[in-house]
């Protein structure tokens, strides 16, 4: 077994995203400086992944992102002149240039990239898709290949429309790289991840242990991160769904207050949300690029209780719930010529044989004083399971590298809104202990230590999960047709 | 994982249920308190004791180190003391109810106790709820955490939990609230659920069966009883088999039971064996029935359960795709590693003068201006470049080494310099040091300055780049290699609009230039004062040739222009040679090419895209009739070309009245008609602005909802003004930005 840990140094001309694919690599949007200007990285900046930090072998994978090859032709030129007919072995002529002073001079990003793949174990050749095939790219391959290192093209922006991919492709064949990997990332794509590693593993028998590790971490950590996200919006939808608070039937005035006191508590709920899928995700809610995501400053543009809202979603408001006020709310108002006596009898008559007698019973006794229930709606519960698992496909899909807004389509897939409808049905338990509610305000019977409840938010995060699998596939075969 | 993996974990300490435990407290604390939930202190000493042991013996670890250990340790201790009190007080209940049950069944008053009642009376129940246990045992740990005695006394024990500590101030703090969570999840559910449940039942009926047996003998012991069976329908010999098979068990176990004479004689009433023996082999059965059905089995299975629970509490692992710990991981066992920086840029400067500085050249005599293309595409406006009527001299694309090369010779050998040399680059290129370093070598050849074209803009503006970020770039680059900013004009070869091709003119020195050199003069006025006119003379509802008119009437006002205007809606040199076939394309063609002008607002309104799409064909009519002064409806092949546009307006929607009639594509409307000729007029004001200013400054001057209608003549002037009102504001702020 080799204990030694594998190195790629990632090259390519300058501003074709070398740097961005540590990022997206590493799941880390602080690393190295990503911006559309040429020769951002001066400098060579390493990064390793750890295999199994969780108790596992602990051997490391390392990354180096180097300076972008921006003179080629000029050099390769200059190394022709050193070689000056005679045959000399290309990484001899690499070496005797590295000890020349151009290499430190005029040419000292390239010797910077081209020392680092001396040093490495596999070169990836990161190609801007939507370039032409120039001469400076055959020249920076044939520089490369002087190097005599395994070198796995890489084809960058693969999902923007102008991508010359065929194109490219060709060349490439004719070059004799036939290992080339399609990897974008802006538009990450989990499935073409494990192929970049995969075509590496063929290129390196010695490391190929190595890899496969790699590539089940990889495969493993996105599970994993799938079924925390689907926990996180499981947790969501029963702390909304089992709140209640309860509001003057008769005071207009107090009755409004209760209401807009409950969205507020559920609106801050969501954000929470998305703070936590922010950060399970690794995307930081203060960066500067959290503005380039769906929600504008951390928040979804369009109020959770709103109208618009609910259209943006193609969610039919129920009932009474476009009306107004009552916008996402349902009120449990008293039923209509029943005494106290008999009201309070038959609710706690039904409630006994169901089983939630207290709930009933109650229930009815704050009619009886004037009260009503405020619940939220089916509808703003399904539009909650669609936002967030809506948001959660997106995150799945989006390279750590992104800088600029990602653009979702104004309504998801109709799957997850069937879906999230489907989803509320299995909310109708949390609706009857508003005490599983951990939103404050929450009193009532059921405590949020409930076992019943982790119950019921384990099956919905598995239920979530299949569908937030589901989304994030929709969106890789839209942008991979 | 590997075996030498699993291998390190099994020498480190080893984490004990009370760890985990105390864990899924602090992940319940953090739910709650989202503000100390960072814990910086805690996550450093979990990663620095970590040593690489799994993730999860890290989370015990940062749990351990918490601020709040402490305190939950303490509310662990008081929620299972709690947990204790109520399962103690359970069996006291439970004994009593055994005691209380045991006098009910012997009585204290009659001598004479029916064995079958008190057998049943004292185990049927238990035994009933045993197999119970037993089928929901074998269905699931599920069912049986929530259908037994022992869950019915955990979720006493969780209200009691909740209502006592809600009333006293000592445990009403988060950390009890989180403890009493923990302990619930932990307890309350899967394997330790089910056992912990099984356990509590089984313990809870040992203690009413011991209970049961005590008080039995106590009664056995002082008093005397006579025992006897009796029945009135069934035979007598049922009641004796069944004696014998109850009897098989305690018998087995040495209690004396009775035999079959026994038996038979203790039917009552007429019993013939009350003698002393006869009554101690009754005793024995009852005490021995106790024993072996009731004690014995629930004694056993206490045991049995205390035995897996305990097993199950060993196995018991965090769920670490939780999201109170999958938040942890990047922190505790992060799987990504910074190296930093290794080779550290250098102070060198990026640009550093190519090696060959060739001596610029000698004095040449003066040539045509020449162009090259450095790594670009062919431009839409086509190449070599002409500029007016006047070739550029072509040098060629460059892209390669070898073409670089043979530039350079070409430009050093030829016997004439380039009066200019225009070196055309792609803003959708990232410049670089290559690129410049040509540009230098390229320099060096000639005593004049080069000049570079930025052309691409609009390409790279669809990319969604920022184009002039990338001029920025281009511009620094160049200026490294001594190109200065005047001598830099970014200019999209692919849109050439008049402006553009003046300024072209400029950049390579030739005065004869198209048009006029100077900024136009605005026409906007006169054009919309020409619709208001044509407008009014209408009678009726104007026809697609009364508008045709219209359009031509405009056309004239910037017939000097018509150059620049007839490429943007990409109309043919000689409408009246092309086929009929021909001619409807090119008005399609006209129609399009207006429709993608406007805004993407505008395209989603069916009203605004009918009247691009008219003013587009329109306009095509306008630019190939401009020079006849016949009347449009007089060409010959005007009756295709009339209905083809009439086609276009079938984009509008009907008014609502007729929304269910199929009526044919009739004329337009007179607001569908100004606005067009509107769209029309706007548009050959804009020309030579560059596309994507056009499209900008339409979306600021057309409104699109609450516009006044247009229905007759007399709306037309004030609609009209408005909207030059909003055009005007909108160029002026196009101006400024």
């Amino acid at each position: 077994m080799n204990d030694s840990p594998l190195r790629i140094a990632v090259v390519g001309h300058t501003n074709t995203g070398k740097t961005s694919l540590l990022r997206t690599v590493m799941r880390d949007v602080s690393f190295g400086e990503v911006s559309d200007h040429p020769a951002v990285t001066r400098h060579v900046e390493g990064a390793a992944v750890v295999l199994g930090s969780d108790g596992g072998s602990g051997r490391r994978v390392e990354w180096y992102d180097t300076p972008g090859l921006e003179d080629s032709i000029s050099l390769l030129d200059l190394l022709e002149t050193m070689r000056a007919g005679r045959r000399v072995e290309g990484i001899d002529l690499i070496q005797r240039f590295l000890d020349k002073p151009e290499s430190h001079d005029r040419f000292a990003q390239e010797a910077k990239a081209l020392r680092q793949v001396l040093t490495s174990d596999v070169a990836l050749y990161i190609i801007d898709a939507r370039d032409r095939v120039l001469g400076k790219h055959r020249d920076e391959l044939s520089i490369l290949a002087y190097c005599a290192r395994p070198i796995v093209p890489v084809l960058n922006f693969v999902a923007a429309e102008d991508a010359r991919t065929k194109e490219w492709r060709e060349q490439l064949s004719r070059a004799a790289m036939h290992a080339v990997a399609e990897f974008d990332t802006v538009a990450f794509d989990a499935a073409s991840e494990q192929r970049l590693l995969e075509k590496m593993r063929t290129l390196l028998d010695s490391h190929g242990e190595l890899l496969t590790e790699l590539i089940e971490d990889r495969r493993d950590e996105r599970a994993r991160l799938i079924a925390a996200t689907g926990n996180v919006i499981a947790e969501l939808l029963v702390d909304a769904a089992s709140h209640v608070r309860t509001a003057p039937t008769e005071n207009r005035r107090e009755r409004d207050a209760a209401l807009d006191a409950f969205r507020k508590v559920v609106v801050e709920r969501e954000q929470a949300c998305i703070a936590a899928l922010l950060e399970l995700h690794r995307f930081r809610a203060d960066d500067c690029d959290a503005s380039a995501l769906p929600i504008e400053d951390g928040r979804w543009g369009v109020d959770l209780f709103s109208p618009a809202a609910m259209r943006q979603f193609g969610i039919q408001a129920t009932g009474g719930a476009a009306a107004g006020a009552m916008v996402g709310l349902t009120l449990d108002v008293m039923l209509a010529g029943l005494s106290l006596g008999t009201g309070t009898l038959i609710g706690a008559a039904a409630g006994a044989m169901l089983g939630v007698g207290r709930s009933h019973g109650r229930q009815m006794i704050k009619r009886a004083r004037g009260m009503t229930e405020v619940h939220c709606d089916n509808a703003t519960l399904a539009l909650l399971a669609a936002r967030q698992v809506t948001l959660a496909a997106a995150l799945l899909r989006r390279g750590h590298a992104s800088v600029t807004p990602m653009h979702l389509a104004d309504a998801p897939a109709k799957q997850v809104i069937t879906d999230s409808h489907g989803l509320v049905s299995h909310l109708d338990a949390a609706r009857l202990f508003p005490g599983w509610s951990k939103l404050s305000g929450a009193s009532g019977p059921g405590s949020p230590a409930d076992p019943r409840r982790q119950s019921l938010v384990e099956e919905l995060a598995e239920h979530i999960t299949a569908i937030i699998r589901n989304a994030a596939d929709q969106v890789g075969r839209l942008s991979h047709p | 994982m590997s075996r030498a993996a699993s291998g390190r974990i099994t020498r480190r300490r080893r984490m004990r249920f009370a760890d985990r435990l105390l864990a899924e407290s602090v992940r319940a604390l953090e739910e709650t308190q989202p503000d100390a939930a960072a814990q910086p202190a805690a996550n450093l000493q979990a990663v620095e004791a970590a040593d690489g042991s799994s993730f999860e013996a890290r989370i015990t670890a940062r749990a351990a180190a918490h601020t709040s250990a402490d305190r939950l340790r303490n509310a662990l201790r008081h929620t299972q003391q709690g947990a204790m009190l109520t399962i103690t007080v359970g069996v006291i209940v439970a004994a009593l109810a055994g005691a209380g049950a045991t006098r009910a069944a012997l009585g204290l008053s009659a001598d004479r106790v029916n064995i079958f009642w008190a057998i049943a009376g004292l185990l049927g129940i238990q035994t009933l709820l045993l197999l119970a246990w037993a089928v929901a045992a074998l269905i699931g740990p599920r069912v049986l955490s929530t259908g037994s005695l022992g869950g019915l006394l955990v979720a006493l024990w969780r209200r009691m939990g909740q209502r006592v500590c809600g009333g006293r101030g000592g445990c009403a703090g988060a950390e009890h609230q989180a403890a009493l969570r923990a302990t619930a999840n932990v307890f309350g559910r899967g394997r330790i659920g089910a056992w912990t449940f099984s356990t509590i039942s089984h313990a809870l009926w040992t203690a009413f069966n011991l209970a049961c047996l005590a008080v039995m003998l106590a009664m056995l012991s002082g008093r005397h009883y006579t025992f006897a069976w009796e029945t009135t329908i069934l035979p007598s010999r049922a009641y004796v088999s069944l004696t014998e098979v109850v009897a098989t068990l305690p018998s087995a176990v040495g209690f004396p039971t009775p035999d079959r004479e026994q038996i038979e004689g203790s039917e009552w009433p007429g019993a013939t064996h009350t003698d002393g023996a006869t009554q101690r082999a009754w005793a024995g059965l009852l005490v021995g029935s106790m024993v072996t059905y009731g004690l014995g089995p629930r004694v056993a299975l206490l045991v049995i359960s205390l035995g897996f629970r305990l097993r199950a509490m060993r196995r018991y692992r965090l769920d670490t795709s939780l999201p109170g710990y999958a938040r942890l991981r990047p922190i505790l066992a992060p799987s990504t590693e910074t190296i930093g920086v290794i080779d550290e840029a250098g102070d060198e400067s990026p640009h550093h003068t190519t090696g060959d500085s060739a001596p610029s050249a000698a004095a040449r005599p003066i040539g045509p201006p020449a162009a090259l293309g450095l790594e670009i595409e062919r431009p839409e406006s086509g190449w070599p470049l002409r500029v007016g009527s006047t070739a550029l001299d072509d040098l060629g694309f460059v892209d390669d080494r070898d073409d670089r090369r043979r530039v350079l010779d070409d430009l050093r050998n030829a016997e004439t310099e380039p009066a200019v040399l225009l070196i055309v680059c792609s803003l959708m290129t990232t410049p670089d040091r290559g690129i410049a370093g040509f540009v230098e070598q390229a320099g060096r050849t000639i005593t004049r300055p080069v000049r570079v074209v930025l052309t691409g803009g609009e390409r790279c503006r669809q990319r969604d780049a920022d184009v002039a970020q990338r001029g920025g770039d281009w511009r620094e680059a160049l200026a490294r290699v001594g190109v200065e900013e005047e001598n830099i004009v970014e200019l999209d070869l692919d849109h050439l609009t008049d402006t553009s091709e003046r300024v072209l003119a400029e950049l390579v020195g030739v005065v004869e230039v198209v048009g006029v050199a100077s900024q136009p003069a605005r026409r906007i006025e006169e054009a919309f004062d020409v619709i208001a006119s044509h407008a009014d003379a209408w009678r009726t509802e104007p026809g697609t040739s009364e508008q045709a008119e219209l359009h031509r009437a405009i056309a004239r006002l910037y017939q000097h222009e018509m150059a620049g205007w007839r490429d943007l809606l990409h109309v043919p040199s000689d409408l009246k040679k092309l086929s009929a076939g021909d001619v409807t394309k090119a008005l399609r063609t006209s129609a399009e090419r207006m429709t993608s002008l406007l805004p993407d607002r505008l395209k989603q309104s069916p009203k605004w895209l009918a009247a691009g799409a008219a003013a587009g064909a329109l306009g095509c009519v306008a630019a190939a009739t401009l020079a006849a002064p016949i009347a449009i409806t007089a060409l010959p092949a005007w009756a295709g070309m009339g209905a083809a546009i009439a086609g276009l307006w079938k984009l509008a929607p009907k008014s609502s009245a007729s929304k269910d009639i199929d009526e044919p594509a009739g004329p337009p409307d007179l607001g569908g008609a100004v606005r067009a000729a509107a769209l029309f007029a706007m548009l050959l004001e804009l020309q030579g602005r560059g596309e994507a200013t056009i499209s900008r400054v339409l979306d600021r001057a057309v409104t699109q909802d609450d516009e006044q209608p247009i229905e007759s003549a007399s709306h037309v002037q004030p609609y009209l003004t408005e909207l030059r009102h909003r055009f005007d504001m909108a160029l002026a702020s196009e101006v400024t930005s």
